[in-house]
């Protein structure tokens, strides 16, 4: 895994979130230093993290350049991880920064000295494909793209895969898809089918460890805790446990 | 007909021939009546005029333009501000290089006899005694004096022909 690694669909409610802050609590614990970028207007990262602790430094403000990245970068014990929060501002900033020569590489530019810090950046995308989501893909050199089986389609995916075609004829950055991560099933039958479309249709890699769909991972978000700490034996805790190791490898 | 979605354009290339170039000036106050242009001249001593828009941050106000120019191109430009009816305060010139950005501190070196006395009156933004102020105004004469003569001169030529 490279040093940049962005959660990305524009899907929403595919667990881009809960799959990122649980997989960096848990390469925390592997004793990796571990820095999240909440790129989402929304704050799900931040608030899932963090509950209603409002912030006065965020990525708006690192996006604005307003002030450096290390000076909005947050701890939070119980992830165990760095965090640097969003905030709802961050919903007009495309304007903001649609006209600026380089703006595309905004994001890139911001974290280039702070990467260096970290075992590895995490940046959590919003359900979108906007200028910021550019931004999150220009500054990655890896995306994983959490998927969920009951609402799949491969329309998405084709979706994602030209973006990032887009982004490598008209910007010049490829960019690798580590893997795909199959999220919040129910159906054991219904991943499978998922896994046979997209190995018919893609030569991307699909993770082995499967997350379940559970309750206990709501309850763990509620508590602003992570499944390894809130219940590493339940199978949601455990199979996200494994998928981090897998990902790391 | 193929369509190109501009968000994977290279905002660092040139457009044709022509590269984006941001302009911004900050710590700028501006009241209702008055507007913030940039002029630019070029080679041939052509002023040209752009608005200049407010861009409202969660930490400040800073006003912004965009220009196309050239690759390589260079140009003077100058900030104005005016209100409806007249000329109100002129920055120094800024060398201003083609697929670059400007960020300058909002700063006049030349200001109207009439505008000095409407800050004054009006300003709330910095409260100072009465010899601070004779001091700034006398800066301010100096600054006028040392990087806007050209302009000043040029100012009063193109009254003269003006009239
Ligand atoms: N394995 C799971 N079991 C049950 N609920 C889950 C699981 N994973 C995520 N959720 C819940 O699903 C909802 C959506 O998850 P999440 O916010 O992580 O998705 P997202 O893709 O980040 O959404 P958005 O596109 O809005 O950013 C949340 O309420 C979350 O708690
Ligand atoms: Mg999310």
């Amino acid at each position: 895994m490279s040093n940049i690694v962005s959660f990305i669909n524009q899907k929403g409610g595919v667990a881009k979130t809960t799959t990122a802050i649980n997989v960096a609590a848990q390469w925390s614990q592997l004793g990796k230093k571990i820095l999240l970028i909440d790129l989402d207007p929304q704050a799900s990262a931040t608030r899932a993290i963090f509950g209603d602790n409002e912030f006065e430094n965020t990525i708006y403000d690192v996006l604005t350049s307003e002030i450096e990245a290390k000076e909005a970068v947050v701890h939070s014990e119980s992830f165990g991880i760095d965090v640097i929060p969003s905030e709802i501002m961050l919903s007009g900033i495309e304007i903001i920064l649609s006209s600026k020569f380089g703006r595309e590489s905004i994001l890139k530019r911001g974290l280039a000295e702070v990467k260096d810090n970290y075992d590895i950046v995490i940046i959590d995308c919003s359900p979108s494909l906007g200028l910021l989501t550019v931004n999150a893909l220009i500054a990655s050199k890896d995306i994983v793209i959490p998927v969920c089986p009951e609402y799949f389609s491969l329309k998405g995916i084709e979706l994602i895969l030209e973006t990032l075609k887009n982004i490598h004829t008209g910007l010049g950055h490829k960019i690798n898809v580590r893997g795909i991560i199959i999220s919040k099933y129910r159906n054991r039958r219904i991943v499978e089918q998922v896994i046979q479309d997209l190995r018919s249709n893609y030569s991307i890699p699909v993770f082995n460890n499967y997350i379940p769909d559970s309750i206990v991972v709501e309850e763990a978000h509620h508590k602003h805790l992570p499944m390894r700490k809130f219940s590493p034996k339940n199978p949601a805790g455990l199979a996200l446990a494994n998928l981090a190791m897998e990902m790391w490898a | 007909m193929s369509t190109i979605n501009p968000l994977f354009l290279d905002s660092t290339k040139p457009i044709g021939d022509k590269s984006i170039t941001n302009i911004e000036l900050t710590q700028i106050f501006l009241r209702n009546d008055e507007a913030l242009y940039l002029e630019v001249t070029n080679q041939m001593d052509i002023p040209q005029r752009f608005s200049m828009t407010p861009i409202v941050t969660k930490k400040s106000v800073k006003y912004h333009t965009t220009i196309l120019l050239k690759h390589q191109q260079q140009v003077k430009g100058r900030f104005i501000i005016e209100s409806s009816t007249e000329l109100l305060y002129v920055s120094k010139v800024y060398e201003i290089f083609s697929g670059n950005h400007l960020s300058e501190k909002w700063e006049p070196c030349f200001v109207s006899s009439e505008s000095i006395i409407k800050g004054e009156k009006k300003s709330p933004r910095k409260s100072q005694t009465t010899k601070e102020r004779k001091q700034t105004r006398e800066i301010k004469v100096n600054l006028s004096k040392s990087l806007c003569e050209p302009y000043f001169v040029e100012q009063i030529k193109n009254l003269l022909e003006d009239l």
